[in-house]
């Protein structure tokens, strides 16, 4: 049998107890924690994205030279997930900072770098990423969206959905066509959007907790300079998944819920300790899994297989967290209670169903599992 | 380095070839003195890999019995090499010497059904692993962990769903040759839950693998079982349960190493070797069809042994509530320190 290999232990975070104590120390201080939310990472606050980054703390692995701090991934695991465990507001600069910031120094040219990177870390920019289409989902190669060469730039038709924060965002990193008539993965390039251009429009899609987060954002011959492909035309599919181990491997892939067993603890609220024991395993081996692909990372290895295994088994874990405690704990879910219980369990039960398809849906993650078990 | 990474694990694999069930149909294999394999193992420093050198032991790391213990899960070696290696390593821990021969220990705090009077042992232990082969015993008394020899007690066979001997052991007027303080009750019990836990993962991975070759072999509708998504999702799903219970039980093992947090990471590895071992069992039973039934095909062997192992040294939801009251407790009532620390 194929083995998929973790080779890293927690014992790797030891040596930064210190970095971890800082971040404790600003959260402790930060009105931001008063008042903790489930899924937090969908959550967005520009002055508390802004509060973080006066602290170094985005863009906390990147080089200097472009506005980051040049400490390890391992620095990053720790102090993303201390921010997920207080359920601070943190949606605003979470995709920039995961994807767009390694994408670019991957492969942005200088220009981009300088030009966006330093304003990323300094969460003055925020960006949405553009991929999924109203015909295109999990089959996200089937995508349309065109953009076609002109002498004055590209020039982008088509229309993508389920854009989150494409309302309160001034990029979006677009996938699209830009090879005519090409299929699958082929002929596809990203390119750098800005939301104000003319010809881009927004329609507003309330997810089912009545939050504004998701958009349908159309293109309608909306002009991109040249200048803002990023990498290499026609290599955006690669490109897209060269991220994916950054994207599916962290602790927000387990961690989405955990603030609702956290106050329950705090709060001293009955539940039984069988069902508390039996989440906080699950808890402590994924989290295991979580430190060790964050370790890979570090070594400069793209554990893409990995990742996938710890978003299938984490998203599990995320909705079980609410239901568990919803067949165990007295409580009145109310988004608008009086009783933080009764909030955080209305917000995990409302985010919960989410948590298996953004990202990659369960049967796709289970699908690259299988595949790198040689099965397909 | 993980459990399949350390050189150890491989050539105990070799050692084991020996004495493995894999492949042999429905013969059962003696390990016993006549057979002469045992001092093989011993000799080769395959059943004390972690126990230092001045006490009898091959002088490795606690990880090597970790691997050595995996390696014969995957064998099917039914033979007590892992109650040896851990029995081993706790009597060095009480600055024991280990002696040759087969060790085995149960976990039945006060073994209630033994009495200590004037330094002797009267009364019975039931459920001994491997009660009939093992030379020497861990008994957790009232009074401290004694320390047998079991030469001279009657044995009344008994056995698990795995076929491995769980024997009912009568001692008449023993004397114990050390009453070890330095050990508790405890102690042996989250050594034997996460021995346990170390086979399942170890049998899982079989069981999985043997799925797998399966699935990519046997055609029905036409095309290969691998090539159906409900058998590949299925086999993904306990893929992953498998995952997180091997990096489990590593963490585990290293906090044995460490002297440091073994109760939660013992409970936790306990947990997710079981809810691992559960799925990867069923998921390869049902991916076989009614081959994986029949006693004539391996697959038993390993999906017997994790429902066997299950229930020995507490059952997930012994080890659950445990673990849950542990992080309720916890002085700061904070999970997130509890986990963190």
């Amino acid at each position: 049998m194929q083995q998929i290999s973790f080779p890293y232990r927690n014992a790797e975070l030891d040596r930064f107890a210190d970095f971890r104590q800082r971040v404790r120390r600003f959260l402790e201080a930060d009105p931001a924690a008063q008042e903790p939310r489930a899924d937090c990472w969908s959550q967005f606050d520009a002055a508390f994205s802004r509060r973080l980054a006066a602290e170094g703390f985005l863009g906390l692995t990147w080089p200097r030279q472009h506005g980051g701090g040049e400490r390890s991934s391992l620095e990053r695991f720790i102090l993303l997930e201390e921010l997920l465990a207080a359920g601070v507001p943190v949606g605003a600069h979470w995709i920039s900072e995961r994807q767009v910031g390694p994408l670019l120094l991957r492969y942005g040219t200088p220009a981009q770098k300088e030009e966006f990177l330093p304003r990323i870390a300094r969460a003055e920019l925020f960006f949405c990423i553009g991929l999924s289409e109203p015909d295109s989902g999990s089959d996200l190669a089937s995508l349309r969206t065109a953009a076609v060469s002109t002498p004055e730039g590209w020039r982008v038709r088509g229309r993508k959905i389920w854009t989150s924060n494409a309302h309160r965002n001034h990029y979006m990193i677009l996938l699209c066509r830009t090879e005519p008539g090409s299929r699958r993965h082929a002929g596809l390039s990203q390119l750098i959007v800005d939301m104000r251009s003319p010809g881009l429009s927004l329609r507003p899609i309330p997810n089912m907790s009545g939050e504004h987060e998701f958009n349908e954002v159309t293109f309608d011959d909306v002009l991109v300079p040249h200048d803002r492909l990023v990498g290499t035309e026609g290599n955006g599919w690669e490109q897209v998944t060269s991220e994916l181990a950054f994207e599916r491997s962290g602790p927000e892939r387990f961690m989405s819920s955990f603030i609702l067993l956290r106050q329950m603890g705090r709060l001293g609220r009955a539940f039984p300790a069988e069902k508390l024991g039996l989440l906080t395993a699950r808890l402590m081996g994924l989290r295991a899994l979580s430190v060790s692909v964050a370790a890979m990372l570090n070594d400069g290895k793209l554990p893409n297989l990995e990742a996938a295994l710890v978003k299938e088994l984490g998203s599990r874990l995320e909705q079980d967290i609410g239901e568990v405690l919803l067949d165990g704990l007295a409580c009145a879910p109310d988004p608008a209670a009086g009783d933080a219980i009764d909030r955080l369990m209305a917000q995990t039960l409302l985010h919960a169903p989410s948590y298996s398809i953004r990202g990659g849906a369960r049967e796709i993650l289970r699908g690259i599992i299988a595949r790198g078990l040689e099965l397909r | 380095m993980m459990i399949d990474d350390n050189p150890v694990h491989a050539s105990a694999l070799r050692a084991l070839a020996a004495i493995s069930s894999v492949g042999r149909g429905t013969e059962a294999l003696p390990v016993d003195a006549a057979s002469g394999l045992w001092p093989v193992l011993e000799r080769d420093g395959f059943t004390l890999p972690a126990v230092p050198a001045e006490l009898g032991g091959a002088g490795g790391e606690t990880q090597d019995e970790l691997a050595v213990i995996h390696a014969a899960a995957i064998a099917a070696a039914r033979c007590p090499l892992p109650e040896t290696a851990v029995a081993g390593a706790l009597l060095a821990r009480a600055g024991h010497a280990v002696p040759a021969g087969p060790l085995t220990f149960t976990a039945e705090a006060g073994c209630s059904g033994l009495v200590l009077r004037d330094g002797a042992l009267d009364g019975r232990v039931t459920g001994l692993p491997w009660g009939r082969l093992a030379a020497h015993a861990l008994l957790p008394l009232r009074e401290g962990v004694a320390f047998v020899a079991l030469a001279g007690c009657t044995v009344e066979p008994g056995g698990n769903l795995a076929g491995e001997a769980r024997d009912t052991v009568h001692f008449r007027a023993q004397r114990p040759l050390a009453l070890l303080t330095a050990l508790t009750a405890d102690d042996l019990l989250l050594r034997g839950a996460l021995m346990r836990s170390v086979q399942i993962c170890g049998a899982a991975q079989q069981a999985l693998s043997l799925a797998i070759g399966h699935a990519g072999t046997r055609t029905q509708f036409g095309k290969p079982l691998a090539s159906f998504q409900a058998i590949q999702h299925q086999i993904a799903g306990a893929a992953s349960k498998l995952a997180a219970a091997r990096i489990s039980v590593d963490a585990a093992y290293h906090a044995v190493a460490r002297g440091e947090g073994i109760e939660r990471d013992v409970a936790s590895a306990r947990i997710n070797a079981c809810l691992a071992g559960a799925d990867c069992a069923a998921v390869a039973h049902q991916v076989h069809g009614a081959m994986g039934y029949a006693q004539e095909y391996d697959l038993h062997r390993h999906s017997s042994a994790i429902q066997a192992w299950r229930a020995e040294f507490g059952t997930l939801a012994f080890w659950a509530e445990r673990l849950g009251r542990q992080a309720a407790d916890h002085p700061a009532r904070d999970l997130w320190q509890f986990v963190t620390s």
